[in-house]
């Protein structure tokens, strides 16, 4: 049970972490926004909070101590500077790991754990100097000259249940302390004898007389995590601040003795020197007036989204596929009975399971923004420690996805945008010698292109040398000495195995894998890679990528008994071949308006029987740069179709890449039409030798 | 001979042999549906099924364990196997005849002699006696391995 709420308590402080670090990136270029201190402050405190909740102690201690820094830059005791954002950002790492690891065993981790600790307190006290200087320079002129200040009166009566969810009440006194000149008394009658007692009860309650500038609601935020768990009031007392006179020490004794807690009305009376009782009666009322639409606005909090286990949505949209699938069939009975009663309700089931086809499709959408954060970080540490000077710009990052994409595209980008930092972008000296600003720029773009999201990394570096790509590329006998290819042509060859340009093995890229890997990722999801580069001017990458990957509309297409599904995506042209044509031709080569087009006999794919058909149909199909011809018995017709996995005793077939099940609940094959282009520019094709 | 201990068996005739496999692992028992053909692969896969929506490989046993005779009659039945937990570990398997279900607790398991060299299947796992039968116990994990194409 409780390592249910721990997961949920994670997924969500790694939105609070993630907000973290985008508002320290706002915040490092703008360092004087109040707002975006604010919101870190505040990411920063759900942290603490929910750590100590949830028994991740360690991240409430360290966040506990980091949000002091934070609060001292609020108070503008200490001010944003650019080793504060670094200690920080590389503090967030340190809280991923915490709340990946929970609370530290491994005494390597906790060495470094307890190094930090101590860079992160030296920093803050760093801040406390200053802090010293300024109360000291406050106490010199108080006596109430300081009208910002107000005296409270806190009374805060945890109940007895308060420890077991994790709450320090000592970090609430911490905190409150932080806000300016307290004193606290703590009543203990309430403890009960020893056999009585019980070491995960809070006997102990407490006020609180604190001076400070900070507003009713600030002391109150104090309590946020621990409001239903006790009884709290906060009690403004007079204007300034209070001294610790005889008068009030007796009032405390006395109260102690009496197990009673300060009536805020005998503090008032001994430390209201001037203005009247009825203004601080009015006053009273303006707070609770305040408390009470606070209040009323947590509660009006209307829930516009929800947190979903992604295995929840996968079943989502299996059923409804399967839903389409019976609705398909409902229709061909339909229309085989041809009764019209049943035809009107098939249709209309029809149109209902579309939309809630389309409305489960979205909901398995998600936006790319969640990923961004890990590129953004990527090139700032990367280009840091490279030495270089980058700006990364983002456009599109609201662009919508399906999640299993964005699973598999990390990767990949993360791939492409280390080989910009590291190769594409020069070293400043270098830049301004080749005539451009120091700065490099690298752009990241996505949109939408009909059915597919295209991606584009743009970096404006030194581009890739096609001449030294060849050499490359013929030393490693990757290609012949004589080949002859176009620029274009050979830039695809770092998509081959076995290349790398750079020719040292550096820590950032070249571990091994290239752009090969990225390109076999990106064919995984169905996708495409394809770069342009132009020497001293920067390089491109596109990611061409389809919007989901379950359902994809298809071409129907008979070879011998068999039906099969050719993408649409991947199709160009359909065409009716003339069979003498094709029997004329010795390389098998069709020419279509005056272009020779290359072509494959499926029935030889499928290794089928070769039969004499008529006017056989060619399903013309690209990827990339390459075309080729498809010659299929019959085309059916057009087709919107759901994916299944072959499962595992299939995973590795050639030319098959999924299964679709049809209106009659017959199965057709899905054709992986990239994989029969490079069979049949491999070679691979045969016909069948007959028998 | 191995060390596992089933306590129920599935039984089964391929040609004139009984064979068995552990029934905990079985998760349907179907007459023969339609069988969709799947170009490109080795014989014994003989295509896939639609089950309940779900597209699930089929192969015949009696094609694995080198049996000529595959042809289907009424008997002919396809046995649905799930070797481990994951849903797309189903799989199906021809046999000609589903038998019947055995209870093998205190049976005496006996080191199996069939060696056929044809076979893919080599490693059973043991031998029963079940009236005047011998029934050959199969070891999924080498069938599902096996299946693998």
């Amino acid at each position: 049970m409780m390592d249910k709420f721990k997961a949920k308590f994670v997924e969500e402080s790694l939105d609070n972490v993630n907000d973290l670090e985008e508002a320290l990136f706002a915040l490092e270029n703008d360092m004087q926004s109040k707002d975006l201190i604010e919101r870190i402050f505040r990411a920063m405190h759900s942290l603490k909070g929910g750590g100590a909740m949830f028994g991740f102690n360690h991240l409430s201690e360290f966040t506990h101590h980091l949000e002091n820094i934070f609060d001292k830059v609020r108070n503008d005791k200490l001010e944003v500077t650019q080793d504060l954002i670094s200690l920080t950002f590389s503090a967030v790492d340190e809280i991923k790991f915490l709340l990946q690891k929970g609370d530290l065993t491994d005494p390597e981790d906790l060495n470094a754990y307890s190094q930090f600790m101590a860079r992160i307190q030296t920093f803050s006290e760093g801040g406390n100097i200053s802090e010293n200087t300024s109360a000291k320079a406050s106490e010199g002129n108080k006596g109430n000259t300081d009208s910002d200040d107000k005296t409270y009166l806190i009374s805060f009566v945890p109940q007895e249940d308060l420890l077991q969810n994790g709450t320090n009440p000592l970090f609430l006194l911490d905190d409150l302390h932080a806000l300016g000149n307290s004193h606290s008394i703590v009543y203990t009658h309430k403890v009960p004898s020893f056999e009585l007692f019980e070491p995960e009860s809070n006997y102990c309650l407490w006020q609180i007389l604190l001076t400070t500038s900070e507003s009713l609601n600030e002391i109150k935020d104090v309590f946020i995590f621990v409001e239903d768990e006790c009884e709290l009031s906060v009690e403004e007392i007079c204007q300034g601040g209070f001294e610790m006179d005889s008068g009030i020490e007796k009032l405390i004794t006395n109260a102690r003795n009496s197990n009673s807690l300060i009536k805020s009305s005998d503090l008032k009376i001994l430390l209201d020197k001037s203005s009247g009782q009825t203004a601080k009666a009015e006053n009273q009322d303006q707070l609770s007036a305040e408390a009470g639409r606070k209040k009323a606005q947590l509660k009006g909090h209307k829930i516009s989204s929800i947190r979903v286990a992604s295995l929840k949505i996968d079943e989502l949209v299996n059923l409804v596929s399967e839903l389409v699938t019976v609705q398909a069939q409902l229709s061909v009975y339909a229309e085989k009975k041809g009764d019209t009663d049943i035809l009107g309700l098939a249709e209309n089931v029809q149109k209902l399971s579309r939309q809630l086809r389309d409305n489960a499709f979205e909901i398995s959408l998600i936006p790319m923004q969640s990923e961004l954060m890990r590129f953004q970080r990527l090139v700032r540490d990367l280009s840091k420690e490279l030495g270089k000077e980058i700006e990364f710009v983002i456009e599109g990052g609201d662009i919508e996805l399906d999640k299993n994409i964005i699973e598999h595209l990390t990767d990949p980008l993360l791939h492409i945008l280390r080989n910009s930092v590291d190769h594409g972008i020069e070293m400043p000296d270098d830049r301004v010698a080749a005539g451009k600003s120091p700065k490099g720029n690298i752009y990241f773009k996505a949109y939408h292109a009909g059915a597919s999201v295209l991606i584009e990394v743009t970096d404006d570096g030194r581009g890739i040398n096609v001449e030294d790509i060849r050499e490359k590329a013929i030393s490693k006998g990757l290609i012949d000495e004589n080949t002859d290819l176009s620029s274009k042509e050979i830039l695809n060859l770092i998509f081959m195995s076995g290349f790398s340009t750079k020719d040292t093995v550096s820590d950032v890229s070249g571990r091994g894998v290239g752009m090969d890997v990225v390109r076999k990722k990106i064919s995984e999801i169905r996708g495409e890679v394809t770069i342009d580069s132009e020497w001293g001017q920067g390089t491109t990458i596109t990611l061409r990528l389809p919007l989901t990957l379950s359902i994809i509309d298809g071409l129907l297409v008979k070879v011998a008994d068999n039906k099969y599904v050719v993408p649409i995506s991947s199709i160009e042209k359909i065409f009716a071949i003339d069979s003498q044509q094709l029997k004329d031709s010795f390389n098998k080569v069709v020419v279509i308006e005056g272009e020779q087009i290359p072509y494959v006999d499926m029935r030889d794919v499928f290794k089928e029987e070769k039969e004499e058909v008529e006017t056989p149909q060619m399903v013309l199909v690209r990827h990339e740069e390459k075309r080729l011809g498809l010659m299929v018995d019959e085309v059916l017709g057009e087709y919107q179709t759901v994916v299944k996995p072959l499962g595992r005793y299939l995973k590795s077939h050639e030319v098959v890449s999924g299964a679709s099940i049809l209106g009659d609940g017959t199965i057709s094959m899905v054709i992986d039409t990239n994989r029969v282009l490079q069979m049949s520019s491999t070679g691979k094709v045969k016909a069948k030798s007959k028998k | 001979m191995s060390e596992q201990h089933y306590n129920t068996l599935l039984s089964f005739r391929l040609n004139d042999e009984f064979f068995a496999i552990d029934a905990m692992k079985v998760n349907h028992i179907l007459e023969v549906p339609d069988i969709t053909h799947v170009p490109n692969t080795p014989e014994f896969l003989r295509g896939v099924i639609n089950l309940h929506g779900n597209v699930i490989p089929v192969v015949d046993l009696r094609l694995m364990m080198g049996f000529d005779n595959a042809d289907f009659s009424n008997d002919t039945a396809i046995v649905v196997i799930a070797p481990d937990e994951q849903q797309d570990s189903s799989l199906g398997v021809v046999v000609d005849m589903v038998k019947e279900v055995i209870e093998a607790d205190g049976m005496e398991m006996k080191a199996t002699v069939v060696d056929k060299e044809e076979s893919m299947l080599k490693n059973f796992h043991g031998t029963l006696s079940v009236g005047d039968d011998f029934v050959h116990v199969i070891d999924i994990d080498e069938l599902a391995s096996e299946s693998e194409v």
